[in-house]
């Protein structure tokens, strides 16, 4: 059996509870078109594949079910939810897996039963998800040093990425720390979404018009001195000795140069 | 020659350029900054710099920013403050005698250009040392007012590691732990009799002092906060050092004996290990000098292996004994200290991974830390398989000679030379590969 979802984490999760209250786990999940989407008033997280019009759970119904499918798995535990919620934004093609991992563990007969089914990596969709959810983190761990911010004249830090999973909503709280009363946002350049916060209240996640950036493009601005002398001082610390290219392709890939000023020219 | 008056670009150059050669980047082992949910550690922050700070937070793990062409990672702005020295060892570009153009930051160019790399991303913190320029005391005081400014007057809340000059005072020591995270001595040479060879102005007594100052008072700090915790503050990622490596005729053994004797003595969070850059040759700065040793390049396998050894006595329950001895002194540089130290106790292996204790799963080659855990959780309820070891992480052509498990007969009945010869450079030691889970 196939099933379909507007590519929202409440569409997911709205699968998820139809799972549970049917018992039936279907052999394979995929999302739809943004006509689609449009409907549900919540903006997809992904890219999404063409295949027509599918019958979808969504509005209230869609709310009711995901809500209750997350206490469910909060009842688990704080970090089944996590695991959950890590593998599903690592835009890997796994929802059946989660699925399958998530009734299981809600299914448990006790939380000791279900932290022991957590990490049960004999069960295949365990493994799965749990692998998913660490990639999910290592991107996100990535970007924490990989972003590049730059001035704006709204007044921002402005940085932008193109990640391979759908990191923004992770680096919400790190950045809030890094930034203190500071305002930036992150641009998603991949899903067109933007994380702002304006330094005082939390930070916010929306979808932008890809034609319309909600920041102006930091290359519109003057020079920046500070990223000059940083690009400097890239260069000067290299130990030519030591040198060893393939290393450093090896710990930052190549996907993440092109918005990193020192690799530039 | 001496240039106070130079563009900030230039003074950049020549004092990150000075600095280069220090190993240290770690950032990690402190905690605090605007909203961090590390109560205590915000409130130990707040207790130094009178304020929450505006910008910045250590994180728990510490974050690389960029890697540099030689691969090793970027936390830091790593920076003299002043590249002006009266000593003159022998192995440092910086020595007095050499014919370099000297120059000094200011205070306030240090704190705006660490607060705008800051922002942009480019960094985790500040690591500040400095040439000797003057008396340590007077030194140390320039090192600790721009950590104390970053502190009090931007509002920094990021990390700073501050060197500690040799010489001094337990009074200085003190303050600069004020408002550094980690504060380090480097000991540089292993043996007093080198240091007295190759840096003669520097004294191992001294460097020792210093180390055991911190200690005192990380000791003092941590018996006042059990009574006051708002008033707990001092150099809350601890202290480290580095040793160079290659530059004097010490070997393996004596290195990690006396690693081992500094994390024991003093509480030493890390000891970095740097491969000796031979120095007097075109575009590496320094002299020729008759007493260092003529050597092509760095030994950066020999650093390799020391940092895997290190991470052997401090995770893995190695002694030193265990990895070099007197007959054999230095570390084999074609295998993992760990495989070669498995394959010279063929006698305890294979080890049946289903019934082995904790410590007898952590010296299986292939078996780290973490997949040592996860086998101990599966095994009471699982019979485990080649399949499941390798989900949990185990690296199977490495464990595969080393243990035994039902239905898995690996290959643990090949004789020593096979294996060696299998697993010999096979870990990638030249492309200073992570030290984990070897």
């Amino acid at each position: 059996m196939e099933k379909f979802y507007d590519g929202t984490p409440e569409g997911f999760f709205a699968l998820l509870q139809e799972a549970l209250e049917t018992g039936i786990i279907p052999e394979r999940v995929r999302r739809c078109k943004p006509e689609t989407r449009e409907a549900s008033g919540t903006p997809s997280l992904f890219p999404e594949e063409e295949f027509g019009l599918p019958e979808l759970i969504r509005g209230p119904e869609q709310e009711q079910k995901s809500l209750a499918a997350m206490e469910q798995l909060r009842s688990c535990s704080e970090a089944v939810f996590q695991d959950c919620i890590q593998a599903w934004m690592s835009d890997e093609p796994i929802e059946t897996e989660i699925i399958r991992y998530a009734v299981k563990l809600i299914g448990a007969p006790s939380r000791s039963i279900a932290e022991k089914y957590r990490t049960d990596r004999s069960f295949k969709p365990c493994h799965i998800v749990l692998e998913a959810s660490q990639r999910y983190l290592r991107e996100q761990d990535r970007l924490l040093g990989l972003l590049r911010f730059k001035p704006t004249s709204e007044g921002y830090l402005v940085a932008r990425c193109e990640p391979e999973t759908c990191a923004l909503p992770a680096l919400a709280l790190p950045l809030k720390r890094r930034f203190g009363t500071t305002a930036w946002a992150v641009q998603d350049e991949k899903r067109h979404l933007v994380l702002a916060c304006d330094g005082l209240g939390e930070p916010e996640l929306s979808s932008y018009d890809p034609d319309h950036p909600p920041f102006s493009p930091p290359e519109g601005l003057v020079p920046d001195e500070f990223e000059a002398l940083w690009q400097e001082y890239y260069h000067i610390i290299n130990i030519e000795s030591r040198k060893n290219p393939e290393l450093r392709k090896r710990l930052m890939p190549l996907r993440y140069w092109k918005y990193l000023p020192e690799l530039q020219g | 020659m001496y240039s106070y008056f130079m563009e900030l670009v230039e003074k950049l150059r020549l004092l990150a350029g000075g600095a280069k050669y220090d190993a240290s980047c770690a950032t990690s082992g402190s905690d605090h900054g605007p909203g961090s949910d590390a109560g205590a550690e915000k409130k130990s922050l707040k207790a130094r710099s009178g304020a929450i700070p505006v910008i910045g937070a250590t994180a728990p793990a510490g974050v690389c920013h960029s890697w540099t062409e030689d691969g090793r990672c970027i936390s830091l702005l790593k920076v003299l403050y002043s590249n002006v020295c009266r000593f003159d060892c022998a192995y440092c570009v910086n020595r007095a005698s050499a014919d370099i153009q000297r120059t000094s930051f200011t205070v306030d160019e240090l704190v705006k250009l660490t607060i705008e790399f800051y922002k942009r991303n480019y960094i985790e913190g500040l690591f500040l040392s400095s040439g000797i320029f003057s008396d340590s005391d007077i030194v140390m005081e320039k090192l600790t007012e721009v950590a104390r400014r970053l502190r009090t007057e931007a509002g920094f809340g990021g990390y700073i590691h501050l060197k500690i000059i040799p010489g001094t005072s337990p009074k200085q020591i003190a303050e600069a732990g004020r408002w550094a995270d980690r504060l380090s001595a480097n000991i540089e040479l292993p043996t007093d009799k080198s240091l007295q060879y190759l840096a003669p102005q520097k004294n191992g007594k001294l460097i020792m002092g210093a180390m055991e100052e911190v200690a005192i008072l990380e000791q003092e700090i941590k018996e006042r906060g059990r009574q006051r915790p708002e008033k707990m503050v001092f150099a809350p990622a601890g202290q480290s050092t580095q040793l160079i490596v290659g530059a004097s005729p010490e070997d393996d053994h004596q290195i990690l004996n006396l690693s081992s004797a500094l994390y024991r003595r003093y509480g030493l969070r890390r000891v970095y290990y740097s491969a000796f850059i031979p120095v007097g040759r075109p575009g590496r700065g320094g002299i020729l000098d008759p007493r260092l040793p003529n050597i092509p390049g760095p030994p950066l396998v020999r650093e390799h292996r020391l940092y895997q050894a290190d991470w052997l006595l401090r995770f893995y329950n190695f002694r030193s004994d265990e990895l070099v001895s007197p007959s054999h002194p230095f570390l084999d540089p074609h295998l993992d200290p760990k495989t070669a130290w498995a394959l010279n106790h063929r006698d305890l292996f294979p080890v049946d991974v289903q019934r082995a204790d904790y410590e007898a799963l952590l010296r299986v080659p292939g078996i780290g830390v973490k997949s040592a855990r996860r086998i101990l959780e599966q095994r009471r309820s699982k019979v485990l398989t080649a399949e499941l070891l390798q989900r949990l992480g185990v690296t199977m052509k490495r464990a595969r000679y080393f243990i035994s498990l039902p239905g898995f007969t690996g290959e643990t009945d090949k004789d020593t030379a096979y294996i060696r010869r299998i697993l010999s450079d096979a870990d990638g030691a030249g492309l200073q590969l992570p030290l984990f889970e070897f």
